[in-house]
């Protein structure tokens, strides 16, 4: 019992685990038309996730950041209307660097968008970066894993396979105790 | 030497444990590893970030403040090329130089330096500082045993105080913190030398007169031919406890604990030369450290902490020190700060050794009051008190592992259930024995189930806690 209380805040946890990782969960609006991403929209400056017969896609962007704020957009493609997915962004703990204002935008069809246009809306998620230690430098090379990870039962199926682990692993500990009272070892010592 | 002999096994059995889950634990949630391996390095086709123990193993160890102190070794090879960023200070420089220092001395100089840095150096290092820090951990827990029986030797047998050492220095290895003494965090190093100085503090007291009909009271006092062991020994690791970890600060408590306990038995002289003198070197060590070194390394240019100087003449004696500074800015640390919704989880995380410790401190104050252990509940009061209001509670897991007091109070309590179980069963009528158990059954007049209850949870707790954490620390998921 102690073990499942646990588990449950522990999965609590995650979705407010602060430092080097920020998330954030997305999904289609209910209007948002289905069809079929085929187009290229022409050269580019954002980068592109897509979930395109996966249920997960990484990127490593790699933005200068000076000491003004940077807003960073990724086009997400491939979505599937009323399914959810964390979008998680990692840097290593050693880039001063903090990363806020996640969001979502939509950008309309046939809208110019960072020199582009396509005949289809399309799913940005957006987020500012800035520097946050002393020294200020001036431009600051980091280094960010973006993903995102289609989300079943309230969980990124990325995380299943450790959640499996985290649960035989406790059912393994409960059986030692049970059949080699490990507590009571411990207190006999 | 069977008790070593056991323990030493004990350890083994245990890391091997954890290495295993570290091993088969799957994937990491943050995925910023590999990242930082890049930085750090001119590995960008991930040819040896990737190879078979690398990725399986290695590179698992590198999750939360382990990226700090790697980042900071790797700094110390080649401090021209590397900037260290201000935040960076918060995590110890003597522990990075540690390591470094003896991956020097046991592989010599590496040529490559700066952004050429060659990945076999870092992952070098990775190794020294993993065999270094399990080193310093095993160490330490032989030196507890010797600690404990140092402490309650004054209270009770030889006999019993070495019981409660053994298991002192068994559950030491289990303790809550053990889940994160598989990378290279800067804990063992502080603990080891908290109890360094503890054990020559202790050897330094003097806590038994015997008169001439063989009667002994309990008195304190220190020996006089022990002042280098005091002054110099205790304060010393102290210092050396407090640089490596700022919040061993708190192991000022003994000195001056130890100055009222002169003052009031009027020995004036020692007063000043033993607790006095040993207080000054370790608040100057830590003024030096926290305020003087950061001041002139960062200031005036970089504003902000640097404008908030107390006196002009002494313009490094600032309101906060550097290292509350940089906590307070970077970490959001400050009074009720952590006390929102979103961290009841943490506070959850926590609430095992609170409690453990909360029941310590009462169980050596008012059911079995102990002078000796007095200075120890004071620090594991005020402790709480800055971790619960203050800090980031769920770091309770792994900071309090230089105070061993819930540690104590398990195996005190422990023992007396044992001791009471023996003597039901046995009808042995040795007189040594029966002054003993005289003594014990007295004292368990007043003990209460409760204890029983909660060390009993605290037990099963760490039985679960230990492996999970090991598999949240190797999956790089909170919490840190």
């Amino acid at each position: 019992m102690l073990s499942y209380t646990y588990f449950a805040l522990w999965v609590w946890c995650l979705h407010i685990v602060a430092g080097n990782t920020e998330t954030f969960l997305v999904s289609l609006p209910a209007d948002y038309p289905i069809f079929k991403y085929v187009g290229d929209v022409g050269a580019h400056d954002y980068h592109v996730l897509s979930l395109n017969n996966t249920n997960n896609d990484k990127i490593t962007i790699n933005p200068i950041v000076s000491a003004r704020t940077v807003t960073h957009y990724i086009e997400l493609q491939s979505l599937k209307k009323f399914e959810s997915y964390m979008v998680k962004t990692c840097w290593s703990a050693v880039s001063p660097i903090s990363i806020h204002n996640m969001d979502t935008m939509i950008v309309p069809p046939l809208q110019d968008f960072m020199g582009t246009t396509s005949e289809h809306p399309r799913f940005f998620i957006a987020f500012d970066i800035t520097q946050d230690s002393y020294p200020t430098i001036d431009m600051l090379e980091s280094l960010i894993n973006v993903s995102v990870t289609n989300v079943k039962l309230g969980i990124p199926v990325d995380l299943y396979s450790t959640i499996i682990y985290i649960l035989f692993t406790c059912g393994f500990v409960f059986a030692l105790e049970r059949y080699l009272n490990l507590v009571a070892r411990i207190t006999t010592i | 030497m069977v008790f070593i002999v056991k323990l030493t096994w004990f350890f083994l059995l245990i890391k091997a444990l954890q290495y295993s889950l570290v091993y088969f634990s799957p994937s990491q949630f943050d995925t910023s590893t590999e990242l930082l391996l890049k930085q750090l390095t001119n590995d960008t086709d991930h040819q040896l970030i990737d190879t078979y123990w690398n990725s399986n193993f290695y590179n698992k160890l590198l999750s939360w403040d382990s990226v700090f102190f790697l980042k900071a070794i790797v700094h110390e090879k080649s401090p021209n090329d590397i900037i260290k960023f201000e935040h960076e200070y918060a995590f110890s420089n003597i522990w990075s130089k540690l390591i470094y220092v003896i991956d020097l001395y046991i592989h010599g100089p590496l040529s490559i330096t700066g952004k050429d840095m060659d990945i076999n150096y870092v992952y070098r290092v990775i190794k020294v500082g993993l065999v270094v820090g399990n080193i310093i951990f095993y160490l330490s827990s032989i030196l507890l045993y010797y600690l404990t029986i140092l402490t309650f030797s004054n209270h009770s047998t030889d006999l019993k105080s070495k019981k409660i050492a053994e298991k002192t220095a068994f559950l030491f290895i289990i303790s809550s913190v053990s889940g994160f003494i598989i990378s290279i965090y800067s804990e063992p190093l502080s603990f080891m030398f908290a109890f360094i100085g503890l054990i020559t503090r202790e050897l330094s007291l003097n806590n038994r007169d015997t008169d001439k009909n063989g009667n002994t009271t309990e008195l304190f006092d220190l020996k006089l031919y022990c002042w280098p062991l005091y002054v110099i020994a205790t304060s010393l690791s102290f210092i050396i406890a407090m640089w490596n970890r700022t919040n061993c600060i708190f192991l000022g408590i003994y000195f001056l604990f130890d100055v009222f306990q002169l003052l009031y038995s009027r020995k004036f002289y020692k007063m000043i030369f033993f607790p006095l003198l040993s207080g000054i070197l370790l608040f100057t060590a830590f003024i030096y450290k926290e305020y003087y070194v950061a001041y002139y390394q960062f200031c005036p240019e970089r504003g902000e902490w640097c404008t908030t100087s107390i006196i002009d003449k002494v313009p490094f004696l600032t309101k906060q020190s550097f290292y509350n500074f940089i906590q307070t800015k970077y970490w959001n640390i400050g009074f009720l700060n952590y006390w929102t919704l979103n961290n009841i989880p943490n506070f959850l995380f926590a609430l095992p050794n609170i409690i453990i410790l909360i029941t310590a401190t009462i169980y050596f104050t008012k059911k079995y009051p102990t002078r000796h252990i007095t200075p120890t509940i004071w620090i594991t009061r005020c402790f709480l008190l800055v971790l619960i209001f203050f800090a980031h509670v769920q770091i309770i897991n792994r900071v309090f592992s230089f105070i061993p007091i819930h540690l104590w109070f398990i195996s005190d309590k422990l023992y007396r259930n044992e001791y009471l179980m023996f003597t039901k069963k046995t009808d042995v009528c040795h007189e040594k024995l029966e002054v003993e158990r005289d003594g014990i059954k007295n004292m368990n007049r007043f003990t209460s189930d409760s204890d029983d209850k909660i060390i009993k949870f605290y037990l099963y707790w760490l039985l679960f806690w230990v492996p999970l954490q090991t598999i949240f620390f190797a999956s790089f998921l909170p919490p840190a």
